[in-house]
C-alpha cells in the first residue's frame, strides 16, 4: 500500500468494499458500499454525467493520471485478462487507466536540476513523467534551481534558508501562492 | 474511429500547450521568488559585477570560488527549459508519447489499464448518494443529490452535506480495520445531524469510492 499507509496490515486477500462495508455497519450506518474506482476514472465518470461528450480526465494533484473512454478494438487481447464473455459482448469502449506518470522514459528532456532530482530519488525511473509535471515534485525543482542560485550566483545573500536545507522542504503549494 | 482520432489529436495539442506553458512559467516563478527575496546587497553586488564586466567575487567568506550574476543565473535557467519548448522538441515528445502509448496497448502490464467498467453514465441516474474519497493526505465525505443531465446546468448535481478530513500520520498509522473503522466515524460524522438525504429507516444509502493509489 503506497503513500506510507499501513492499512493493509494483517488484511492481504481481504476484499477492500467488505472490510468497508463491515466498519460502517458496526457503526450502525445505513449505508452499501456499491462501486470502487481510482480517482481519475471518477473524474471522468463525474463529468460525463453532466457532459455527454467527456472522453478524457486528467488529474493533476501530489501526482499525474489520466482516465479516458477508449474503443476496446484497440486494445490486445491478452490486456482485458480473464473476462466472462457477456463482459466482452456488451463493451464497445471500455474506461482506462493510463497510469500516465509512468510514461516518457528516454523522450523527455531534462535539465541538470531534474537529474538531480532523479538521482536523490528511491525510484528514479519509475514515474518518469511525474517528476515533470506533478505536484509531488514541482516546489522540490524549484528548491533546487534556488539551492544552485545561491551556491553559483550569491541568491538569497549566498546563504541557503534553513527553510530549504532539507529535501522536498518547498512545498509546491508554496509556489504556487507566490505565482499568483 | 477517425472522430476518435481527431478529439485525440485535440487532447495532446492542448496537453502539450499545458507543458509549454509550464516550462516558460519557470523562469517567471523564479524572477518572482527573486523579487521577493533578493536583497539589496545583492543588487548592489550585481551592478558591481556588470560594471567590472563580470570578474571575479572578492568576498572572503567565499574564498576563490567564481561567481556569475543573477541575470547570467536566470539566462542559464532560461536556456536550460527553452529548446525543449521550441514547437520541434514538442512535435518530437508528443510523437514518443504517442508511440509509448499505443505500445502500451499491445502488452504492458502496468499502464494503460482497461477496467472492467465499460459505460459512462447515461445522465438518467437520480437519486441521493453518499460520495467518498481516499487521497493520500485527505478523506473527503459528500452526501449528493444527483437530478439528472436534464436539469439545470450546475444543478445536476447538488452537494447537500460535504466534509474533508486530515489524513494525517497518526491516521496513516492505523493497521487494518482500525483505519477502515476510523473512515466509518467519519462517515458518521459528516451524516450526523443531517435530516435531507439520509434516513435511517428507509433503504441503505448507495455509497461509491475513489481510491487514489493500487491495494493489493
Amino acid at each position: 500500500m503506497g503513500k506510507g499507509f499501513l492499512a493493509a496490515h494483517g488484511l492481504l486477500g481481504q476484499d477492500l468494499g467488505d472490510l468497508i462495508q463491515a466498519s460502517c455497519s458496526r457503526r450502525g450506518l445505513n449505508v452499501q458500499l456499491n462501486a470502487i474506482v481510482n480517482d481519475s476514472s471518477a473524474t471522468l465518470l463525474s463529468k460525463a454525467y453532466a457532459d455527454p461528450t467527456t472522453r478524457f480526465a486528467l488529474i493533476l494533484g501530489t501526482g499525474v493520471n489520466a482516465a479516458i473512454h477508449l474503443p476496446v478494438h484497440i486494445f490486445a487481447p491478452p490486456k482485458f485478462g480473464v473476462r466472462p464473455d457477456e463482459w466482452h459482448r456488451c463493451a464497445k469502449h471500455v474506461i482506462v487507466n493510463t497510469e500516465l506518470s509512468m510514461f516518457g522514459t528516454g523522450i523527455l528532456p531534462s535539465t541538470i536540476w531534474d537529474d538531480a532530482l532523479r538521482a536523490a530519488h528511491p525510484k528514479p525511473t519509475f514515474q518518469p513523467l511525474e517528476h515533470f509535471v506533478s505536484g509531488g515534485y514541482l516546489g522540490e525543482i524549484v528548491r533546487l534551481i534556488l539551492i544552485d542560485g545561491i551556491q553559483t550566483a550569491g541568491l538569497l545573500g549566498g546563504v541557503i534558508p534553513s527553510s530549504l536545507v532539507q529535501p522536498y522542504s518547498l512545498e509546491t503549494e508554496t509556489i504556487s501562492f507566490m505565482e499568483r | 474511429m477517425q472522430p476518435f482520432i481527431a478529439a485525440m489529436s485535440k487532447v495532446r495539442q492542448a496537453f502539450f500547450a499545458a507543458i509549454v506553458r509550464s516550462l516558460l512559467r519557470t523562469k517567471s516563478l523564479l524572477q518572482a521568488i527573486l523579487n521577493i527575496w533578493i536583497s539589496p546587497s545583492i543588487i548592489k553586488a550585481q551592478n558591481v559585477d556588470a560594471n567590472t564586466n563580470g570578474s571575479t567575487n572578492g568576498d572572503a567568506s567565499h574564498g576563490s570560488t567564481k561567481k556569475i550574476g543573477v541575470n547570467e543565473f536566470l539566462e542559464i535557467v532560461e536556456r536550460a527549459f527553452r529548446p525543449s519548448s521550441s514547437r520541434k522538441r514538442l512535435v518530437e515528445l508528443s510523437e514518443g508519447m504517442r508511440k509509448q502509448f499505443w505500445e502500451s496497448m499491445v502488452d504492458n502490464p502496468l499502464c494503460m489499464l482497461p477496467s472492467c467498467n465499460h459505460q459512462l453514465p447515461t445522465g438518467d441516474e437520480c437519486g441521493t448518494f453518499l460520495a467518498l474519497d481516499v487521497g493520500g493526505s485527505t478523506f473527503r465525505v459528500a452526501l449528493l443529490e444527483l437530478s439528472g443531465r436534464g436539469a439545470e446546468t450546475g444543478q445536476e448535481a447538488r452537494i447537500l452535506k460535504r466534509a474533508t478530513f486530515k489524513i494525517n500520520n497518526g491516521v496513516k498509522q492505523l493497521k487494518g480495520v482500525l483505519f477502515f473503522d476510523w473512515m466509518a466515524e467519519r462517515i458518521e460524522e459528516t451524516l450526523s445531524g443531517q435530516s435531507e438525504g439520509y434516513d435511517m429507516s428507509e433503504a441503505p444509502l448507495s455509497m461509491g469510492l475513489a481510491w487514489s493509489f493500487p491495494i493489493e
